[in-house]
């Protein structure tokens, strides 16, 4: 069993950390020992899979990167300008 | 005092300033990289292979119009481990001892193909983990180890499986 987004939209919280800005999460389960067996009732001319327990491994995981913030993005924006800037009065000095 | 700068000097600063700038934009693009990081495992657990209806999943079938999975009531015990999730304090890392409650269904056919099983749902998925005993961080009541939930949509996610022995 599997789930990810973008596709699903998926949320992480927790008391211990904050999960609020992890973006591509997914989860995956596996089951195992499963009993009496998987297959498909097709009474009532439905077609679900039978009951049955099973054990499972679980495990999840998340691009725990930041998404830069508008204030990085204007930081960065303005180290550009400043660059082309220098650049520009360098070449004004040796004309 | 100081003389002023010939041309050779002048093209030597442009020169350095050029090197400065091209240093810095490929630190910057180093940066940018590293921000598209790929997806890291963040958590997992086992129930230790108990797969009996108290302390495993149970799939329920309601007279073949819908089914349920998830676990007893008051969750299933579960071993969780937090993995690469930066700044845990020591108490929370390694594996903890923890009871997950799994919840969702389904009334949606599925479907057998190429002797696979493919069990679509259509309910949310909600699964909390939570730490048998309370940490000494953390906020609110200190047990939620992970809350999760899955909202589905039209690629929802499949029970997938196949049996040996009832193909």
């Amino acid at each position: 069993m599997n789930a990810s987004s973008p596709g699903q939209k998926i949320t992480f919280s927790s008391d211990f950390f904050d999960f609020s800005n992890v973006s591509l999460a997914a989860m995956g389960l596996t089951f195992s020992g499963i009993l009496p067996g998987l297959s498909f009732d097709t009474d009532n001319g439905r077609n679900i899979l039978n009951s049955f327990t099973a054990a499972a491994v679980g495990s999840f995981s998340a691009d725990l990167t930041p998404v830069p913030e508008p204030g990085s993005l204007a930081l960065l924006g303005i180290g550009c300008v400043a660059i082309a800037g220098a650049g520009l009065r360098a070449r004004r000095r040796l004309a | 005092m100081f003389a002023p700068k010939t041309t050779g000097t002048r093209r030597q600063t442009i020169r350095s300033a050029r090197g400065v700038a091209i240093g810095f934009a490929l630190a910057l693009a180093s940066l940018s990289t590293a921000a598209v990081a790929a997806p890291v495992s963040i958590a997992e657990f086992t129930n230790n292979g108990a797969s009996d209806a108290a302390n495993g999943f149970r799939w329920i079938n309601y007279d073949n119009f819908s089914a349920t999975l998830d676990t007893a009531n008051g969750g299933a015990p579960v071993t969780f481990t937090f993995t690469n999730v930066p700044g845990l304090p020591a108490e929370l890392q390694g594996p903890q001892a923890a009871h997950i409650r799994f919840d969702t269904g389904t009334t949606l056919d599925g479907q057998t193909a190429l002797g696979q099983l493919d069990q679509p749902l259509n309910s949310p998925i909600s699964i909390l983990i939570i730490r048998d005993t309370p940490a000494s961080v953390g906020d609110n009541n200190r047990h939620n180890l992970l809350t999760v939930t899955v909202t589905p949509d039209s690629s929802m996610s499949l029970v997938v499986g196949q049996n040996d022995r009832h193909p």
